[in-house]
């Protein structure tokens, strides 16, 4: 691939939308950092309550699925239609790790008696984490959607959409990255 | 080479959320490291990481450079405002 050509990856809509959303995400952590600095005693000890075994699988299993996207990105740019959707499909799965790691996560919060309005700490756990995830399945519908257009007939704007679908995924794997250490490691 | 690009950058930010969660379990010989510190290096690394992903996996690297300049400055002005945040700088 020239690599010395540069060129816009899927189309210029989908990073006016990505860079919304890394923006409106970045005041997320603003805000939590702020809400930190506030109350760092009370943020402190709630954090501990925080599984960490969780929270890290979580990101191996986003940083496996934005591998197995953009692998599968490459493997469609050689035409390899079906090595693309099986790769799609283990992406998916390690989105759905994610989800049902979710779901035993907050099982175990709400178990624990930690609930959203618990105190400060917690309401934005489960907001932001909880947005993120949002996030996520929305993602996961996007990869079906990728899935299912590539069962059809080879069409020009192929690729193009898979990079806009691929580039989204990885937003959702970025933002997890930044999140995951500010809520559950920086204290 | 035997890895892919994407291959290699994948391992790179396996190695970094390992050396994130070494940081943050037990602090191992850290001991001497301030919280200020060790949150410096959580925060520096994650950021780092997301870069990861933006330049390898979302192709941002081979992007137009006004793009590049767009992601590359959320990188930085996160960071920093996150630190600044952090050191006092904005307190409510």
């Amino acid at each position: 691939m020239n690599t010395h050509r540069r060129r816009l990856p899927g189309e210029e809509g989908v990073w006016v939308f990505i860079l919304g959303d890394m923006v409106v995400f970045a005041l997320f952590f603003f805000v939590y950092m702020a809400g930190l600095m506030g109350q760092p005693e009370l943020y402190r000890e709630s954090q501990k309550s925080l599984n960490l075994t969780i929270g890290g699988t979580n990101t191996l299993l986003l940083l496996s699925s934005s591998w197995f996207v953009a692998t599968a990105l490459s493997s469609l740019r050689q035409g390899l239609r079906r090595r693309a959707r099986n790769l799609l499909m283990l992406a998916a799965a390690c989105g759905l790790g994610f989800v049902a790691l979710k779901f035993v996560e907050y099982g175990q919060k709400v178990d624990q008696g930690l609930l959203l309005t618990t105190n400060d700490f917690f309401m934005y756990f489960y907001v932001f984490t909880g947005i993120h995830f949002l996030h996520l399945a929305v993602g996961l519908f996007v990869l079906l959607y990728l899935w299912l257009r590539l069962g059809n007939d080879a069409s020009p704007g192929d690729v193009q959409v898979f990079e806009c679908g691929a580039a989204y995924w990885h937003m959702v794997d970025l933002l997890w990255l930044v999140l995951f250490p500010l809520l559950y490691m920086v204290r | 080479m035997y890895f892919s690009k994407t291959t290699l950058v994948w391992l790179a930010l396996l190695l970094l959320t390992a050396l994130s969660w070494f940081i943050t379990s037990d602090d191992h010989g850290l001991r001497y490291l301030s919280q200020s510190a060790i949150t410096a290096i959580l925060l520096g690394v994650a950021m780092f990481k997301a870069r990861l992903v933006i330049l390898h996996f979302m192709e941002i690297g081979e992007a137009p450079v006004a793009l590049r300049l767009v992601f590359e400055a959320w990188v930085l002005l996160v960071y920093g405002a996150l630190m600044a945040i952090y050191a006092g700088l904005f307190s409510v």
